[in-house]
């Protein structure tokens, strides 16, 4: 990448050619009505029973993804809750199982399991000087025996079932598994989570309670007060054609199987769902169950169009990351290179993906001929190659 | 009653008008095999099925009369005489002129049949439409859906103005309705237009006002809309952008105004040339966009709620900005 032209007093380009996911190694924070909103009703649901559902709307370059990955790094650790985060995760509930487990590992949820069942292990294993703990347990299962698996699983699958992770015994000797076969296969496979595979791990007809069950261990093995799932464009099944019937069906019960997972009192759980405005209308028409359970707690966020103090704000805080050592070009102008009066279009005003790609484009693009700071001229012809904002051929143009 | 192309009918009927004695039904079948009249734009030999379709369509609608073995143009009837003063589309052609279009109109309303299946569905409050401007003028808008089992299955027509519903239940019938006089009605001859609710279990039917004659009228129906999408800024006086559901669109304007939903994107399409920085098309995902959708012909309904632009993707919402006005002149001076 060739260097910067030093008078526009940056050390590194700021802003992402793509601008399609938060910026790495620059603090982030939403547009600060949003953000405030968002902190009173994480506030406020922190406190509440009932479905913690959350419902993020924006369309295309809004920055949903964004203020998912600001939720996740930011404030929900602030209230204790440990959240994972799933793109696209497909609309299958067995897929969130094998992203959730595979982002995790099979030795360290193994651990989780171990640790909470392991203190009410019935039957006790071969006592020695030394406790020899979840590595010793492991150690020991690794010895070659002509115990049935069954036998090997069953102490282990009581003791879960004792920590009150559930109560079903299909559920607990999936859960077992997961820990006796950790020797024998450290990993996870897609297929572990397939209900009707042989030696799947998922409890046949009883996902939403496997789910649950393992919800809760991720919650009281790590200690967090809840755990949360940030799901970004769930909606975006737009790589087939047309859904199966199947696949739509799924898709409607998955987000109502998560949606009931957080009505449980003794396993805290938060949904935060990202969605364009049709996938939110469609999905409520298809199943007005679903809405219900959104707009409790005014849970629908709609991201707006930025504002003025919004855009000054964005770029100033890229800027300033990126400022050199020059100290005097600060005071010429708030967002120097760029002029305090944006030239760009309101459509590129609005956008915080646009508004990045234009800004990235206009600092790429300058050299030592180009003047700073940027000109409107100069702006406006980055903006119009990027986004044609002109009428493009002569019948076109206005009033023909 | 089958799908058929009225521009193939017009060129036959042009084509039967010039021989004054009529022909024999093979003749008739001749003019088409040998070339020298085409049906479809396709390059297809058509089937003795779709020239008897062709011929009937045109006798059950008045435009030909028997005389014996031979068929001949029914010059007494105004409409046909006047579709007969009309150039028929060239060979190829499947653009039907609108004065010709309006004739076909005539001779369709006309029809018995064709009234008692499918147009008088449609009859407002104080009695069924019998000509082509009162059914534009009064028409009302008709939902239909399919009774599953384990009823008999059947369509079930319902009119928004009388609440009253009608079932066609025949074998007959059905095929006739929905792919013969729906597709004349909406595809055809421009007189109803079409959208499925997001459920894909209704869809409605409502009639459409004469479709623009020229691009001058063109012209002035697309900038109505435009004015029209402009004025809902009112109900968002307050904000900077306002966005407004395509969907909600089509039933506000293009249902409530008899405006086809051509005219509605005609003025996206405007909005987004005259004002391109100032307006925002918000896509959506094609497998969101037909989710309920479990045939092919349950997607197509289901993407008449969407606009489309040329090489673009299905549109969902249009958010246009305040400074937006419907005057060219001031676009023009915007990007000066």
């Amino acid at each position: 990448m060739p260097d910067l032209p030093p008078a526009l007093d940056l050390t590194f380009n700021p802003f992402e050619p793509a601008a399609s996911g938060p910026p790495i190694g620059i603090p982030f924070s939403p547009a600060a009505a949003l953000e405030s909103r968002l902190r009173r009703l994480v506030q406020t649901l922190a406190h509440a029973r009932g479905p913690k559902v959350i419902v993020v709307l924006g369309d295309y370059g809004a920055g949903k993804t964004c203020l998912l990955q600001w939720l996740h790094d930011d404030l929900l650790p602030e209230h204790r809750i440990r959240s994972y985060y799933f793109d696209n995760p497909g609309v299958y509930f067995y897929k969130l199982a094998n992203t959730l487990l595979r982002t995790i590992g099979r030795k360290d949820f193994a651990k989780f399991i171990w640790e909470l069942a392991a203190p009410h292990v019935s039957t006790p294993y071969q006592q020695s000087l030394f406790q020899p703990g979840f590595e010793g347990y492991l150690l020991a299962e690794s010895r070659p025996t002509r115990r049935p698996r069954q036998e090997i699983a069953a102490p282990l699958q009581a003791a879960i079932i004792a920590a009150g992770v559930t109560k079903d015994e299909q559920i607990a000797h999936c859960l077992a598994r997961i820990v006796t076969d950790a020797v024998r296969k450290p990993y996870f496979e897609y297929r572990d989570f397939l209900p009707r595979a042989t030696d799947s791990l998922v409890a046949e007809a009883e996902e939403a309670p496997y789910f649950g069950a393992i919800l809760k261990t991720l919650s009281r093995g790590s200690g967090a007060a809840a755990t949360a799932f940030l799901i970004d464009e769930f909606e975006e099944i737009g790589l087939q054609k047309r859904l199966t019937k199947r696949a739509a069906h799924d898709y409607l019960s998955t987000l109502k199987r998560l949606i009931n997972l957080t009505q449980k009192e003794d396993n805290p759980f938060w949904l935060f769902l990202t969605m364009t405005p049709d996938a939110y209308r469609t999905t409520c028409d298809l199943e007005p169950a679903l809405q219900q359970r959104f707009a409790e707690h005014d849970g629908v966020l709609r991201i707006e169009p930025l504002r003025p103090d919004d855009i000054i704000a964005l770029i100033r805080s890229r800027l300033n990351a990126a400022r050199g050592l020059a100290p005097e070009s600060r005071s010429r102008t708030r967002l120097f290179p760029f002029p305090d009066d944006l030239p760009f279009s309101p459509a590129t005003r609005a956008n915080p993906r646009r508004l990045v790609k234009v800004c990235s484009a206009s600092i790429s693009a300058a050299d030592a001929t180009t003047p700073v700071p940027f000109t409107a001229t100069y702006l406006r012809d980055v903006e119009a190659r990027l986004f044609f904002t002109g009428p493009r051929h002569a019948q076109d143009a206005p009033g023909s | 009653m089958r799908a058929v192309s009225f521009a193939g009918l017009h060129r036959l009927l042009t084509a039967v008008a010039a021989a004054t004695a009529g022909l024999r039904a093979r003749d008739v079948n001749a003019l088409v095999l040998d070339g020298r009249v085409t049906l479809t734009p396709r390059k297809l030999r058509p089937k003795p099925t779709t020239l008897y379709h062709y011929r009937n369509t045109l006798v059950r609608l008045g435009a030909f009369v028997r005389d014996g073995l031979r068929l001949r143009a029914n010059r007494d009837d105004a409409d046909v005489a006047a579709l007969l003063a009309e150039p028929a589309p060239a060979n190829g052609d499947h653009a039907l002129s609108h004065a010709a279009r309006e004739r076909f109109a005539a001779l369709v309303l006309k029809n018995e049949d064709c009234r008692a299946l499918f147009f008088d569905l449609f009859s407002p409050a104080r009695g069924p439409a019998c000509t082509v401007s009162d059914f534009r003028r009064h028409g009302a808008p008709v939902s239909w859906t399919r009774r599953p089992p384990p009823d008999t299955p059947a369509i079930v027509f319902r009119n928004h103005a009388t609440g009253r519903e009608t079932a066609h239940a025949s074998r007959a019938a059905v095929p006739a309705v929905l792919y013969g006089l729906r597709y004349w009605a909406r595809d055809e001859l421009a007189l109803v237009d079409e959208y499925s609710e997001r459920t894909l279990d209704r869809t409605t039917l409502f009639p459409i006002a004469a479709p623009p004659a020229g691009p001058a009228d063109r012209d002035a129906a697309v900038l109505h809309a435009v004015r029209f999408l402009l004025s809902l800024r009112a109900r968002h006086a307050d904000r900077e952008w306002t966005m407004l559901s395509v969907s909600d669109l089509i039933v506000e304007y293009c249902q409530g105004h008899r405006q086809p939903r051509s005219v509605l994107f005609g003025a996206f399409d405007w909005l987004r040339r005259r004002w391109p920085g100032h307006t925002i098309l918000v896509p959506t995902p094609l497998g969101l966009a037909t989710l309920a959708a479990t045939s092919a012909e349950q997607q197509d309904l289901a993407l008449r709620r969407y606009y489309k632009p040329a090489n673009g993707p299905y549109v969902s919402h249009i958010r246009f900005h305040h400074d937006v006005t419907a005057d060219a002149e001031d676009a023009r001076r915007r990007h000066a």
